[in-house]
């Protein structure tokens, strides 16, 4: 009997110190401190935070999670959720926790003006407060200047056994995907992913940082990725990542169209935030030019307002036009994508 | 004053195999020391875990001093019976020393107490002294009178003992025996033994209780069992018991034959045959007045007597063998021929 | 000790019951994820189920098969003749190599692949030649090809030494008189090893083997990194796209697969039984000229190296190289988490282990077999499988009122009953081992003398099979330490351990910050390892 008992006893013991052990961080209540869920957890984030707290005396403590799993968990925890700002890596995540009726709006001038009209929410449930721009980037010594051009290039006949991309698991793609098919319409979205798929000169692997150095190393002629890790590699201290990232040429795609796909970091308001204005200082400090300076340079992404100037790498990129056409449609899209990717053998 | 009282216990392991024990009924009176004799499979060992109460009987009930231990379904836990039981592999816990061995099942004392017990309890066993020691540094002897002091510790109502003494060389096991029961009428302690050894339940035992297939075959002295065994199983049980064709076993001096099976069963002629142990009859010259007459077609010195093999013949009848155990100055040789005679002797009493 | 007055039968019978329903606790936390799974897996699972079956299912399918069969060959191919060298040869070396070759139990596959990932990218000027040479359709032969050289390499060379293992024991225990006999019928050695060793370790082969094909099917962390999708990824794919349903008849499945590779080992197994004396002598090993040992280090060198030296070798390297942008605190954390959980969850299933195995001292019955026999059947579970399984049932008691702490993203709860149901066997197994090496006699000895059946378990039983239920915490406790699938799906948010803290890291390409953590996991895994190498081969038996 008492050792059934101690059984019971020890189990409930070891599990609950178990269990009990990632809560009692998160819930440690301060005097000023903004909870923060986030997608984001680059280097750059901390330096954000510290700056932050360095300026306001408010503390910043962050859950790192992927938005899916951020998402279903502000949902889970309802009025009792500890988070005040909620972070995602696209807009159309951020559409959804609206939907969902997980943020609520915040009126405030300087975030209206502080991020692009098309890149924040109409109502002001969620602003944009970085860019990246999903670009071709193309080997400078075997690919001629104007020989692609746009996105729909990458799946022409020429490019067989050419091209490179992730998988298309990553958000990233699914995101573009999206904005394929906002722009093409199911069936020709379809189509090109189908070619893509088709001219890949291995099957997908790894992420964009290695597309690029796999093209770089002569794997292939034109990969697809996100601008900031091709910033990151340009920067990198590794001279070997750097010189690989040299042997590359940026192209902002469609720009004779609709413009370059992008997406955005972007930050919103809790439905049950306690400490809404902490949350609203933690926005507007966001799209401050001190924070965007730092964005642009230590996270090389392309500051809300896309100004060129704060960083060197990026004015020598110069401006492009941006695809806000399909941007409020992708996050609808998002399901269809997924379906068509998989229907097109992207893998 | 009865201290055990077993009744119409019966026991089946699976239902596919057949009884281990059935409706096996005895007693036990105080401070006597029992027997429970049978060949390897006869149930006695379950018998004996049945009284232990590590099992539970499938009919019949155990009591111990009026007190139903054991019934179908409801058993008293072997912690609770106040029975002890010494094992056949002695069941020395490794890990603990000899004193803290014995002392397990003091608990109910306090500390001081339990440590006063141990010595008397060596010397009782012999062994003063051992109590810092751990079973692995023990004799096979040593062992056995550790287990036993250990199990008599608690002062158990009745001790059970299984095939205490099969673990040890036979050198070892005469005097293991004859200590065992000198310690356990010391104690005046109530006692079941387990053993296939006839020999040791002879010697040692106030009653023997004789198993086959579960069956309880009889129940009396040792006496009684070696000459009046209720069946042929039980005679040859305890021992080499001839059969021989014939109504009787004259002998000139006009001795009678000591071992015969009780009750005659309906089927058979009671007039027809008789059992006769080997040291109950004696080789003697063929001459007129011997009945039984054969060639001697084995012989064995065994130190104390010669056995010998006798093939006899009998009209009408297909020859037999017939073992005598051989005690006098005679010389006898393979080939010759002998007739066999009741041995006069004194039946020690019943 | 005289019962008292009172009827002691009536209460005995009653204080079973309690006391039987903990002890088949731990089984049917065993049994709930293959309950959930199979019920939920039965249910309509919408729109996105046709759609994977067409568009997926079949890749899934056939890569998991490929995957399986070739990790386990290549495996057998690494570890017999190293087995066989090692028991049966005499050579310079042979005792380092001896112990040696299970050094890449303590590397997780995904930590190895971690080691070659950069490999598929150095290999780049070779593929740059072959398209220059033989065209752009060999060079996209090539490319598809190559990702499953390598993951099959990786897994293989980790996890060979259960193969390695497993006929090293035969070997050693049946060699002598067999091997003997054989060549002095004038069989030389390449015809000793073909016709009777290999033969006469079949059922050893096939029982490592089967372990392999496991490992290799419930492989996530190499898979992914080579870029493959075999159905245990395919399963958290699914999964995390949000199709429950869908996930779990993938887990089926998977399953499905894996009670078909138990049930060919029993098979194969039960059709054979080698009762070889177990010698008492130990083999005289045939001591070996220059020529043989270099042979014999040139078979039993390359899966070590590859499974081990390198991977470790150049972790170290990276390491030393990132030390000064590795995120020290953060990996402090993860070590600090994954020791935690790791100690929480073995302490748990030994607790489960003993709790199941003891019943058999405390009370007699049919069902406390069953009870032991659904403890072990956890290890043929695919984690993915438990992952869904556990998942869902924390999820849904999560999302009634009241219960929001048990909800994944909150507390460990589920990752600790994942860890629990996939490893308990692994406990069980030594602890159950141990109990049965102890004499039933002493247990009712001690309940003669008047120990209650607890009393008796605490101070006899417990005490004499405490190595047992030790080693099994440690081999659960490595088991835990290394798991990467369920531990990705199941944990808290923000909390890494070692392996997620190294997947993660590799997965975005920063490998040598990813060298720290896994550099750390392999050190300790080595700790706990090397004095338990013989257990892991008393498991395989």
């Amino acid at each position: 009997m008492g050792f059934i008992r101690s059984i019971c006893v020890g189990s409930l013991s070891v599990v609950s110190a178990v269990v009990l052990v990632p809560d009692g961080r998160g819930l440690a209540s301060a005097a000023e401190v903004v909870h923060v869920y986030s997608h984001r957890h680059y280097g750059v984030d901390e330096q954000l935070n510290t700056l932050f707290t360095g300026k306001t005396g408010i503390e910043v403590k962050v859950v790192n999670a992927e938005a899916d799993q951020l998402i279903e968990r502000l949902q889970a925890e309802g009025e009792s959720s500890p988070a005040d700002v909620l972070i995602t890596v696209d807009a159309g995540r951020m559409q959804r926790a609206r939907k969902e009726g997980l943020l609520q709006p915040v009126m405030s001038e300087v975030l209206t003006r502080g991020t692009p009209a098309e890149l924040q929410d109409a109502d002001g449930y969620w602003y944009a407060y970085a860019i990246r721009a999903r670009v071709l980037l193309v080997a400078a010594d075997r690919v001629k200047a104007g020989e692609i051009r746009d996105y729909e290039d990458l799946a022409r006949p020429e490019w067989r056994g050419r091209v490179l991309v992730r998988s298309s698991s990553s958000s990233y793609n699914q995101a573009l995907m999206a904005s394929m098919v906002s722009a093409l319409g199911e069936k020709r979205a379809l189509a090109w992913a189908r070619g893509l798929a088709a001219n890949l000169a291995r099957p997908p692997q790894g992420g964009d940082r290695d597309q690029i150095k796999a093209c770089a190393a002569g794997l292939a002629d034109v990969c697809l990725a996100n601008t900031y890790y091709y910033g990151l590699l340009l920067h990198s201290a590794d001279p070997a990542e750097r010189a690989a990232a040299g042997k590359m040429r940026l192209i902002f795609p469609n720009q004779g169209g609709r413009g370059t796909h992008v997406n955005v970091s972007a930050a919103g308001v809790t439905r049950h935030a306690r400490n809404v204005a902490n949350a609203r200082a933690y926005l507007e400090f966001l799209v401050s030019p001190e924070a965007q300076k730092l964005l642009a340079n230590g996270g090389q992404e392309f500051p809300a307002l896309m100004d060129l100037t704060l960083n060197p790498t990026q004015e020598k990129w110069g401006a492009f036009k941006v695809d806000t056409a399909t941007f409020r449609q992708m996050g609808e899209d998002q399901p269809k994508a997924v379906r068509l990717i998989d229907a097109a053998g992207w893998k | 004053m009865i201290r055990l009282l077993v009744r119409n216990v019966s026991k089946t392991h699976r239902r596919t195999s057949p009884p281990a024990v059935r409706d096996a009924s005895f007693e036990l009176e105080d401070g006597h020391l029992l027997a429970l004799v049978g060949e390897s499979g006869s149930g006695k060992t379950t018998l004996l875990r049945l009284i232990a109460g590590l099992e539970s009987p499938d009919t019949g009930t155990i009591s111990v001093d009026g007190q139903t231990l054991s019934a179908p379904g409801s058993v008293t836990p072997p912690e609770q019976r106040g029975i002890g039981l010494v094992f056949q592999h002695h069941a020395l816990f490794p890990h603990l020393t000899v004193a803290q061995n014995i002392t397990f099942g003091l608990r109910h004392l306090p500390r001081i107490e339990r440590r006063r017990l141990v010595e008397p309890l060596l010397e009782l066993v012999n062994l003063p002294g051992f109590g810092r020691r751990y079973p692995h540094e023990l004799s096979g002897g040593e062992r056995q009178r550790i287990a036993l002091a250990r199990a008599l510790a608690p002062n158990p109502r009745v001790l059970l003992l299984d095939e205490p003494f099969s673990s040890l060389d036979a050198r070892l096991r005469h005097a293991i025996r004859d200590e065992t029961r000198a310690i356990l009428k010391e104690r005046g302690a109530t006692a079941v033994l387990v053993t296939h050894d006839t020999g040791d339940a002879l010697s040692i035992a106030d009653r023997i209780v004789v198993l086959k297939d579960g069956c309880v075959q009889q129940c009396g002295a040792p006496a009684e069992i070696y000459h009046a065994p209720a069946n042929a199983e039980v005679a040859s049980l305890f021992g080499i018991c001839n059969f021989l064709p014939l109504t009787s076993l004259p002998h000139p001096d006009g001795a009678r034959i000591h071992c015969q099976i009780g009750p005659p069963r309906p089927q058979q002629d009671p007039g027809f045959g008789l059992w006769v142990r080997p040291e109950d009859l004696e080789l003697v010259r063929p001459a007129a007045g011997t009945t039984l007459t054969g060639t001697v077609s084995r012989v064995s010195f065994h130190g104390a007597y010669l056995e010998v093999e006798l093939l006899c013949s009998q009209p009408g009848l297909e020859p037999f063998p017939v073992i005598i155990h051989h005690a006098n100055s005679l010389p006898v040789s393979p080939g010759e021929t002998w007739s066999v005679a009741p041995r006069p002797r004194r039946r020690p009493p019943v | 000790m005289p019962p008292d007055g009172s009827d002691p039968v009536r209460r005995q019978r009653s204080r079973w019951r309690p006391a039987l329903l903990a002890v088949w606790l731990p089984a049917l936390v065993v049994l709930l994820p293959v309950l959930v799974v199979v019920w939920r897996g039965l249910q309509p699972a919408g729109e996105a189920w046709p759609q994977i079956v067409e568009a997926r299912l079949g890749g899934h399918l056939w890569q998991s098969l490929v995957l399986a069969g070739s990790v386990t060959l290549l495996a057998m191919v690494f570890g017999v003749p190293a087995a066989w060298q090692v028991t049966m040869h005499e050579f310079p070396g042979r005792r380092l190599l001896e112990w040696a070759l299970v050094l890449p139990l303590a590397m997780p596959g995904f930590v190895a692949a971690m080691a070659y990932v950069d490999g598929l990218e150095s290999l780049i000027p070779l593929y740059v030649r072959v398209r220059t040479a033989f065209g752009l359709e060999a060079f996209l032969r090539v490319q598809q090809i190559a990702p499953w050289v390598f993951a099959i390499g990786v897994l293989a060379a980790t996890l060979f030494p259960y193969v390695y293992l497993s006929c090293r024991a035969v070997f050693e225990r049946e060699a002598a008189g067999t091997m003997e006999a054989a060549r002095t019928l004038g069989a030389g050695p390449a015809r000793v090893f073909l016709r009777v060793a290999v033969p006469m370790a079949r059922p050893a082969i096939a029982a490592g083997g089967s372990l392999v094909a496991m490992e290799a099917l419930n492989d996530y962390g190499v898979v992914t990194a080579f870029g493959l999708s075999p159905l245990t990824p395919g399963i958290f794919r699914v999964w995390t796209e949000g199709h429950p349903e869908a996930a779990m008849r993938l887990a089926l499945m998977l399953t499905a697969l894996m009670v078909l590779l138990v049930g060919l080992e029993n098979w194969q197994r039960g059709r054979r039984r080698f009762a070889a004396d177990p010698g008492d002598i130990p083999p005289a090993r045939h001591r070996l000229g220059a020529a043989g040992a270099a042979r014999a280090w040139m078979i039993c060198a390359p899966p070590l190296v590859l499974g081990f030296l390198i991977p470790a070798w150049r972790m170290a390297r990276w390491a030393w190289q990132a030390r000064d942008r590795t995120d020290w605190r953060g990996l402090l954390d993860a070590a600090g988490n994954s020791l935690l959980l790791a100690a929480g969850a073995s302490v748990l299933i030994s607790l489960g282990a003993v709790t199941l195995v003891a019943a058999r001292r405390l009370a007699t019955g049919p069902s406390l077999a069953a009870a032991q026999r659904l403890g072990l059947l956890g290890y043929a579970l695919p984690g993915a499988m438990v992952a869904v399984g556990i998942g869902t049932v924390v999820s849904t008691l999560a999302a009634r009122p009241g219960f929001g702490f048990l909800a994944l993203s909150v507390s460990a709860t589920g990752l600790v009953a994942a860890y629990f149901v996939r490893f308990l066997a692994v406990s069980l197994q030594p602890v159950g081992a141990g109990f049965d090496r102890l004499s039933a006699g002493l247990h009712e000895a001690a309940r003669t003398l008047g120990a209650s059946p607890t009393r008796a378990l605490v101070r006899i039983d417990l005490p004499l099979v405490w190595p047992a239920v030790l080693a099994g915490a440690t081999l659960a406790f490595i088991d835990v330490f290394k798991e990467l699938p369920m531990t990705l799906v199941l944990r808290p948010f923000d909390f890494q351990t070692l392996a997620t803290e190294t997947y993660r890291l590799t997965g975005e390409s920063r490998i040598p910050e990813a060298a720290g953590p896994g550099l750390l996991m392999v050190a300790i895994s080595l700790v706990g390892l090397i004095p338990l190498s013989h257990l892991i081969r008393r498991r395989l038996q």
